[in-house]
């Protein structure tokens, strides 16, 4: 086989190691043209809880990208339609990663094609691997969706780009009300030290307090959405407290490191008041960990019409 | 008298080469690659007095992570007959920490990490040279390698780089045919020959004679000069292609070629509509003189509330829209006053079609429809096959004439609502969109902080994408029915009721509210039977969109529709189908999810290894009866083929 990369080895126990980010290709003949599988015998080690990717091309053609999420030998794998004759497998090491004494490294043991029947007419493939995929049924269809973009960890903000983009390609429909809005450069904020607007966003990064005044003609339920974002530190996210008043309404925690609304539902009495927002649990460790808080802007919202 | 200098300079990753050379033929250099010294900057103001100075090798790399800077130095002993001479000291290549990408970027890591960025550094290359930063040359850095032929960003620096340049200054190649066009070359002479650069450009469209002439300029060594030349391409009646090329040259140097490609395209014209146009304007904004002088019949609609019945397309010039509250002091106002849209949502939910032309003022929100005044010069097709955009390709959509600004105002793609059909890069990603659009009731709202009015005249793309978008909206046809989610979880409910979409939410099939349904979403708890209601229920033409399901429940529901596929725990990460039209319009990016690397890390600046998904529809590969697959992975039956690492390029059938 062939292998790029600055750090390669062939262990003792056989197979292939990659050390580093890098390729390995060989030839494979093909007796019939045809949909199969590229399947290979890997494993890996992890670092920072992230585990191998591993590219697969045929022909120089990216065909999918497979994580070797064990440390034992396992078999993985890919689909393509394959040409007959001879074709040039390649495996890419992608994410090589080292740090804190973890390495993460990539073992191959040997690459296979298998045939496979091609997938039946009624259905459509939307993503690579197949984890968005929709079936013909009746005069209908069936999209099963299994990208767990309900589950973002730190990127709330694309997952919901994500889902609100696949809606309106579906023919969601958008909600068309004014409401009420203040943007970050307009929100009067405590004068602390590297708290600033920069670019159209607050950022806090010290604790400190934001406020703006509100004027309610009813009283009522509303809905407050802080568009924001955050960053993590010590495990632990950004929490905004949320004062009505001086008086506690709720709090917010500012969980995706890009902006997304952060909701808090509230009771609003009739009249004049003060709407804050504390950020209570800063942190800093030079050169390590910071937690700081973005806001982009404030809405306020009846929640029921003609509140 | 040998004389001691040291260079300093200030840079963010990888310092290539440097030589100090004499100005002037025939002269004396000495090499300066080898031995520095590096530090982190604490400031750009100068070198730190008592920083940890550690040994460097150039060429070599340093990775710095969200703005670190770095200090480099080294000695070096100067000949003394260079006293009293011009010196000049040469620096290869360019990188500087940003990037622009569309879409297209996302295909795969590398793509990401390389050629985006290379592309931006070629930008900031020439505008570093143009400036003459930090002498004659700028200062450099790269990240992928040192190699053109395999690395896009060494690729990028080396054509930002050759020393005799004669870049054209203005990026946009589309060109009305009959006007006369003036170009800026900045020619550059960034080698140690001084003499005469003569540059000679044609601008040569395909089936049609060249344009052409030849400029001479004397230049010394590390010498800049701007000059101008102007030409009248010939009238087309269709989009031609076209080169504009451009040749340098200078005894004793490599010669210079760059060869652009460019359209020529007739004059803007926007057909006929069979709707009545409608124009809501600020006092003074000049569209309505624009539409009018294109033949088209525009009724000029005085205010939101009084728009006419023959209306059926409505334009809202720039800033047309009142701001919600009346303006004046920020304050969060919930209730008492009317909502100033009501009349266009009123509008809209009728059938009426809007254009709606950028919105700089603060508090315009048309509900999650609110314009940043953000500019662009560069914006990306996203939803490729949407009529708006017929006959326009990605090069089409940078750098407008006159002024290069593509944009004036962009919507935030998370939370406008809207199907974004362009998208613009930021430093997170694509956040923005210049260009979207939603049904809404039985009309559409299309978003446009494009300057299709302001650069109508000077753009041919700007002509092109306000005819397409005008008709596109004269023959609109509503799509009947909408989305509602049935039985979500409780994060996919959460999610749900923070988006900025009309998708009400209930708890079983038998709560949907009366009405066609264009699509149900269901959570992961629906089995076979459910999921199987919900079809009838949207009946033809209608989706089901089924999150998550349950492995047993699909398989159940796929076999008892004569496909024998189950699904299986494949974990990683998901990427887009390439040409697949159900996806024309969602963003690989927003699949793109990327872990920043610890401090330390030798894994580069990020790595995309958030798994968005843990299983797949892996099995739709085989027929279960014939070919078994075993959950997690591909199944031990017999291979038609396997090579084995480690044992040479030998196969085995």
């Amino acid at each position: 086989m062939h292998i790029t990369g600055s750090e390669w080895n062939r262990p003792i126990d056989g197979g292939m190691i990659l050390a580093g980010s890098g390729t390995l290709s060989g030839e494979l003949p093909v007796p019939a043209a045809g949909p199969a599988i590229v399947g290979f015998r890997a494993k890996g080690s992890s670092c920072q809880g992230g585990w191998p990717q591993v590219g697969v091309a045929v022909n120089g053609e990216d065909v999918g990208m497979v994580t070797v999420a064990s440390a034992d030998w396992g078999l993985y794998g890919c689909r393509a339609v394959l040409p007959a004759g001879k074709v040039q497998v390649t495996l890419s090491f992608l994410n090589d990663a080292g740090v804190g004494g973890e390495d993460r490294n990539a073992w191959f043991r040997e690459v296979m094609l298998q045939p496979a029947e091609g997938l039946p007419v009624s259905v459509s493939v939307h993503s690579r691997p197949p984890a968005l995929a929709s079936v013909t049924a009746g005069g209908g269809r069936l999209l099963l969706d299994m990208i767990h973009w309900d589950d973002p960890g730190p990127h709330a903000g694309q997952a919901r780009t994500w889902l609100t983009g696949l809606l309106l390609n579906l023919g969601a429909q958008p909600r068309l009300d004014g409401c009420a809005s203040v943007e970050a450069e307009e929100l009067e904020f405590e004068e602390v030290a590297h708290n600033a607007v920069q670019q159209g966003v607050l950022c806090l990064a010290n604790p400190g307090s934001v406020w703006a005044p509100v004027e309610c003609a009813a009283a009522g339920p509303a809905l407050l959405r802080v568009h924001a974002r955050g960053s993590q530190a010590r495990d632990e996210w950004p929490v905004l407290v949320v004062l009505l008043d001086g008086v506690e309404a709720g709090r917010l925690t500012v969980d995706s490191t890009t902006v997304k609304p952060c909701l808090l539902p509230i009771t609003l009495p009739a009249g004049s008041h003060r709407l804050e927002l504390r950020f209570v649990n800063d942190f800093y460790d030079p050169g390590r960990a910071d937690r700081n808080v973005w806001i982009d802007r404030l809405e306020l919202r009846p929640e029921a019409p003609g509140a | 008298m040998a004389t001691r200098m040291v260079t300093w300079a200030i840079v963010t990753a990888l310092l290539v080469a440097g030589r100090p050379a004499l100005a002037g033929p025939g002269r004396a250099q000495i090499g300066l690659n080898g031995d520095w010294e590096v530090a982190p900057a604490t400031s750009i103001e100068g070198p730190p007095d008592h920083a940890d100075w550690k040994p460097f090798r150039v060429p070599g790399c340093v990775t710095a992570i969200r703005g670190e800077r770095s200090w480099f130095r080294r000695r070096f002993v100067v000949p003394a007959e260079w006293a009293g001479q011009r010196v000049v000291v040469v620096y290869d290549g360019v990188k500087f920490n940003s990037r622009h990408c569309g879409d297209e970027a996302y295909r795969d890591y590398t793509e990401y990490a390389q050629r985006a960025i290379g592309r931006a550094w070629s930008f900031q290359t020439r505008a570093y040279r143009a400036s003459r930063v930090s002498g004659l040359c700028p200062w450099t850095c790269a990240g992928g390698g040192l190699d053109p032929a395999t690395d896009a960003m060494a690729a990028a620096q080396a054509e930002s780089m050759r020393p005799l340049a004669a870049f054209v200054k203005e990026s946009s190649t589309r060109f009305h045919g009959g006007r006369q066009l003036r170009r800026t070359l900045q020619i550059m002479n960034d080698t140690l020959h001084g003499g005469v650069v003569t540059v000679h450009w044609a601008f040569i469209p395909q089936g049609a004679a060249a344009e052409e002439g030849t400029l001479s300029y004397a230049l010394e060594p590390a010498e800049f000069r701007e000059a101008q030349f102007e030409f009248t391409p010939p009238v087309v009646e269709r989009v031609t292609a076209a080169e504009l090329v451009v040749r340098a040259s200078l005894a004793g140097t490599p010669d210079f070629e760059d060869r652009i490609p460019c359209k020529l395209c007739p004059p803007p014209r926007l057909r006929p509509l069979q709707s009545r146009l409608g124009l809501l304007a600020k006092p003074g904004d000049g569209a309505i003189f624009v539409l009018t002088s294109q033949g088209l019949a525009v009724a000029e609609v005085p205010a939101l509330d009084a728009i006419p019945a023959e209306i059926g397309i409505l334009i809202i010039g720039r800033d047309a829209l009142p701001e919600f509250g009346g303006g004046g002091k920020p304050v969060l106002r919930v209730g008492g006053a009317a909502d100033p849209y009501h009349g266009l949502t009123a509008f809209v939910r009728r059938g009426g079609r809007v254009l709606l032309l950028a919105q700089t003022r603060k508090h315009v929100p048309l509900g999650p429809v609110r314009f940043t005044p953000r500019q662009a010069t560069i914006t990306f097709p996203l939803a490729k096959l949407h009529p708006a955009l017929a006959s326009l390709g990605a090069e089409d959509l940078r750098f407008w004439a006159p002024d290069h600004i593509v944009a004036d105002a962009q919507l935030t793609r998370a939370a406008c609502g809207l199907r974004s059909l362009v998208v613009s890069g930021a430093e997170s990603g694509l956040d923005y969109t210049a260009l979207a659009e939603g049904q809404c009731g039985s009309g559409a709202l299309v978003a446009c902080g494009l300057r299709l009015v302001e650069a109508l005249c000077s753009e041919p793309a700007a002509g092109i994408l306000l005819d397409n978008l005008l008709q596109y909206l004269d023959r609109w046809q509503p799509a009947a029915g909408s989305w509602a989610a049935v039985m979500p979880e409780a994060k996919l409910a959460g999610m749900l009721a923070s988006l900025d979409l009309d998708v009400p939410v209930v708890g079983n099939l038998a709560d949907l509210p009366a009405g066609p349904r264009r699509g149900v979403l269901l959570g992961a708890d629906a089995d076979e039977a459910v999921v199987q209601r919900a079809l009838d229920r949207v009946g033809g033409g209608g989706m089901v969109w089924w999150h998550r399901p349950n492995a047993d429940a699909a398989g159940r529901w796929l076999g008892a529709h004569g496909l024998a596929a189950r699904l299986a725990s494949v974990p990683g990460p998901v990427r887009l189908a390439e040409g697949d039209p159900f996806t024309d319009g969602l963003a690989r990016a927003d699949l793109y999810w990327i872990q920043e690397a610890a401090a330390g890390a030798h894994g580069g600046p990020g790595v995309p290894s958030t798994p968005p998904s843990s299983t797949m529809l892996w099995s739709l590969a085989v027929r279960r009866r014939t070919r078994p697959v075993r959950s997690p992975h591909c199944q031990p039956r017999p291979c038609t083929s396997r090579v084995r690492s480690g044992t040479g390029p030998s196969t085995e059938a």
